[in-house]
């Protein structure tokens, strides 16, 4: 063979290989193509039905739905839904569910071997306000996958009874999930009467100090001002972490009733404490904070001194004026603070003329 | 046959040796990274990236943005990143002492007012001037300081940044809306997470309108197609791999998030080195199993930063030589690393990897190609032979760059075109026949500017981003609420949705390249 022969047979080769390579891309991408161009349309379809369609309706296309691919996109539909429409009509989307074959087939997924499998039947079963589902979905809540979990904790919280609450209660006692993973499930209205009552009924050994402090957290993400009695009482906890996640909690759920035991709390001998509790009097706008916010200026510690100046600042017309009286204390890292919140105010109220 | 005839024997025989390990190697990292990529399209679905982006529990991220000169893009920039779609986060711009107006533009654009703030940890740096915060956007901090270089001033933002987690970002960098909340879903799932990267893509000749990437293309130019084949090889053919087997070295610069405090128990980044990322990914390997400490360092294949690749071969060789010099200085400082057990698969397994195949591989390859046609020319090798080994070294590198497209075109979708597959698929071969060779030779030189002590970053030409101005925030992912391609979620099978994610250098052609390109 000549050197020509063998680089001919060379490049000749090569050239077979890459068309054979490319046709393997080319297939691929028209498969995904087609399937892509199916399933938007397909999706489009259930979005029709499911915003506007009765329960019949919505029934069909759950019996409709019976292949992977389409029970997939119809999970993908309901899921974008969720954002926009309103609770009610989830509930007719869970009735329409509940009148097709759907349930015993999805219940028997949820022992499937495919972790996509059973977290995609645990979040079609998750129906808003119904009973049977949250007991459906709770054994996923110590499924070996930790996805499946989170799904199951997210399904519980669309579920959304008082029986999913405590669920997802128990769960966080018995650490299924990092606890931020269940509190943000949790933090919401409908969970409020039942942490409240877990509270006021103790939390139990099992989970102890760590566990008010998540419900703590998960009663200030809620916003929900029933919150703000048990906060406050959970402010004379024994434990640190307890006491400052009721301070957080209490600056988003709080009302000028729980000033007093804030400004209690900015008497701890623990400085993060004394921190939150500044923040936290600050955002309630509570007028009775401003003098031992005033204090708090001189504070030892310089997270305690900032936060308390900021609360100042927040305070609006009385904060303000013991800002410019902090600006000649004779601590001068008060006085700073203290000017440094004036000159912030001063730009916004120059923006804001 | 004469001495120089055995020798030229004899480094053949050696040359096919070091061509069959480093194929294998590929070949395991190939098969790890596609085995990596399908168990993550299987799992995204089941992934709601969307609740970590919303609640407010969880990880907050500081954006550090180091600023040199920056004047006319540093406001468009911020503002841009401000509007990242991530619940908690706070920029801390740190002003390198720039000569032009950097802070001034800060400062008229966000009203800015000098504050105090206890830095958070005491990492040595430049002496920082003052500190500023802005009563209208409260999330963005400025710190200004003294000249002291890229890892210097990244290393004052570590000092004063609030939170948990840090990103560093580079000025020519732009990241997907959802990048945050993919990076920081891995911190969350596994606590022992000290860092995670991401992928770095290619934005050139992508449609920007009114500032934000509309659309995905590929640039014309070929320069820039065989970097997109090239990232892509580095990223799903080889950083993927070494992530799934608990060996990943580097983090591109561009794109990585960090866990503040144990970045500040390591020293915080080396401000002697042009590879401050790369040495700071090993240096925590490194400090973690010294302490005894867990580490896992990982690559997440989804999220997107998109970055703009040299177009003209100048500045690709000046990227590439300080990439490469980087590697150097990392592994010359970590040789105490190599071949020791206590560093368990960095040690034992990656480090070698990194010395014999992208440290000397280049001068290998080189000597080697040199020889091979010498060898051929004298006989020593048989034309058929010779042709043979040319065959399969193409087939084999035409079939791990079409693996990758094919990966790229299973898992993500982000060049959707059918101009776009073509045109990567033309690159599939010139990356082998002629890109890699002249990047190898790149390398090699790469040696001598280290020996000289060459500490330059060389400069960068930038088409920029459109009105979109460097690190910014991409919005490709759509929010519409039925949009059937928005981001699936229990989509399991279900076809994968044109902006779903994404992946990208070498690994497979030369890890080095996974050294992000940095302004």
């Amino acid at each position: 063979m000549s050197v020509i022969d063998g680089l001919i047979l060379l490049v000749g080769s090569s050239l077979l290989l890459w068309v054979v390579l490319l046709g393997l891309a080319v297939g691929r991408k028209l498969r995904r193509d087609r399937r892509e161009s199916r399933s938007v349309g397909r999706r489009a379809r259930y979005a029709g039905v499911l915003v506007r369609g009765d329960v019949a309706a919505i029934a069909n296309v759950f019996d409709a739905a019976e292949d992977s691919e389409a029970r997939a996109d119809l999970a993908v539909t309901i899921d974008l839904l969720y954002r926009t429409l309103p609770r009610e009509r989830f509930e007719a989307i869970g009735r329409g569910m509940e009148a097709s074959s759907s349930p015993p087939k999805l219940i028997a997924d949820l022992g499937s071997r495919r972790a996509i499998t059973r977290a995609r039947a645990a979040f079609l079963l998750s129906r808003p306000g119904t009973a049977a589902a949250a007991e459906e979905i709770a054994p996923l809540l110590r499924d070996p996958d930790a996805d499946v979990r989170l799904v199951a904790c997210a399904g519980l919280a669309r579920v959304a009874t008082p029986r999913a609450a405590e669920l997802l209660i128990d769960g966080l006692a018995q650490k299924v999930l990092p606890a931020e993973r269940i509190i943000e499930r949790l933090g919401a209205p409908w969970a409020v009467r039942t942490i409240v009552a877990r509270l006021d009924g103790g939390v139990g050994e099992e989970g102890g100090a760590e566990l008010e402090a998540s419900l703590a957290r998960a009663l200030g993400l809620s916003g929900d001002p029933r919150g703000a009695a048990p906060l406050t009482a959970l402010l004379d906890s024994d434990s640190v972490e307890v006491e400052i996640s009721a301070a957080r909690s209490l600056g988003r759920v709080g009302d000028d009733a729980c000033a007093p035991a804030l400004i209690a709390a900015l008497s701890s001998d623990v400085w993060a404490v004394r921190a939150q509790a500044a923040k936290s009097l600050g955002k309630l706008g509570a007028a009775a904070a401003v003098e031992p916010l005033e204090r708090c200026l001189s504070d030892r510690a310089w997270w305690v001194r900032a936060n308390a100046a900021r609360a100042l600042r927040e305070l609006g017309k009385p904060g303000i004026e013991a800002l410019h009286r902090a600006v000649e204390h004779e601590d001068r890292y008060a006085a700073d603070r203290a000017r440094e919140q004036l000159a912030l105010q001063a730009v916004i109220e120059e923006v804001a003329a | 046959m004469g001495t120089f005839e055995h020798f030229l024997h004899g480094f053949n025989v050696f040359m096919l040796a070091y061509v069959l390990v480093l194929q294998l190697i590929y070949t395991v990292l190939a098969i790890g990274g596609w085995r990596a990529i399908e168990d993550y399209v299987r799992r995204r679905p089941m992934r709601d990236y969307r609740s970590v982006s919303e609640s407010e529990m969880s990880m907050p991220v500081s954006i550090l943005v180091p600023a040199y000169n920056e004047e006319p893009s540093i406001v468009a920039s911020l503002r841009s990143l401000l509007k990242s779609q991530f619940i908690e986060f706070e920029i801390v711009v740190i002003n390198d002492g720039s000569k032009d107006g950097t802070l001034a533009a800060l400062t008229d654009a966000f009203r800015l007012v000098e504050v105090g703030r206890v830095p958070r940890s005491n990492l040595a740096t430049q002496r920082v001037r003052g500190i500023y915060a802005s009563p209208l956007e409260p999330r963005i901090v400025v710190i200004d300081k003294v000249n002291g270089g890229k890892a210097d001033a990244l290393n004052a933002g570590i000092n004063h940044a609030n939170f948990p987690l840090f990103c560093a970002i580079d000025g020519d960098s732009m990241l997907d809306a959802g990048a945050l909340s993919r990076l920081v879903w891995e911190f969350q799932a596994a606590p022992e997470t000290v860092a995670v990267g991401g992928i770095v893509r290619v934005v050139n000749g992508s449609e920007f309108e009114d500032g934000r990437l509309a659309k995905v293309r590929t640039p014309r130019g070929m320069l820039a197609n065989l970097q997109i084949v090239e990232y892509l090889r580095a990223f799903l053919g080889g950083r993927v791999g070494w992530s799934k087997s608990g060996m990943l070295m580097i983090i591109s610069g561009a794109f990585g998030l960090f866990r503040r405090d144990v970045c500040v128990e390591v020293g915080g980044y080396d401000r002697t080195t042009v590879g401050e990322d790369a040495e700071l990914v090993l240096r925590l390997h490194r400090h973690r199993r010294e302490q005894g400490k867990p580490c896992r360092i990982t690559f997440f294949p989804d999220p997107i930063c998109w970055t703009e690749c040299p177009e003209d071969l100048g500045t690709l060789v000046r990227q590439r030589d300080r990439w490469q010099r980087g590697l150097i200085e990392m592994m010359v400082r970590h040789r105490g690393m190599l071949f020791r057990p206590r560093f368990g698969r960095i040690g034992s397994v990656a480090m070698p990897y990194f010395l014999v195949f992208e440290l000397i591989g280049p001068t290998i390859e080189c000597v080697g190609y040199t020889l091979f046609v010498i060898a051929v020319a004298l006989g020593v090798i048989p034309l058929q032979f010779a042709l043979a080994f040319l065959a399969i070294a193409l087939t084999y590198g035409l079939v791990l760059s079409f693996l990758v497209i094919l990966m790229e075109e299973r898992a993500f979708r982000r060049y959707p075109g059918w101009a776009d597959l073509m045109r990567l698929a033309v690159c599939a071969v010139v990356e082998n026949i002629g890109y890699r060779q002249l990047l190898a030779l790149v390398r090699m030189r790469a040696w001598y500017t280290y020996a000289r002590g060459n500490q330059h970053w060389g400069e960068m030409t930038r088409k920029g981003f459109g009105p979109l101005l460097p690190g910014g925030v991409v919005d490709a992912e759509g929010p519409p609420v039925l949009d059937p391609t928005a981001d699936p979620v229990l989509a399991g099978e279900a076809p994968v949705a044109k902006d779903a994610g994404a992946p990208g250098p070498n690994g497979i052609g030369s890890e080095q390249a996974a050294f992000a390109p940095r302004a």
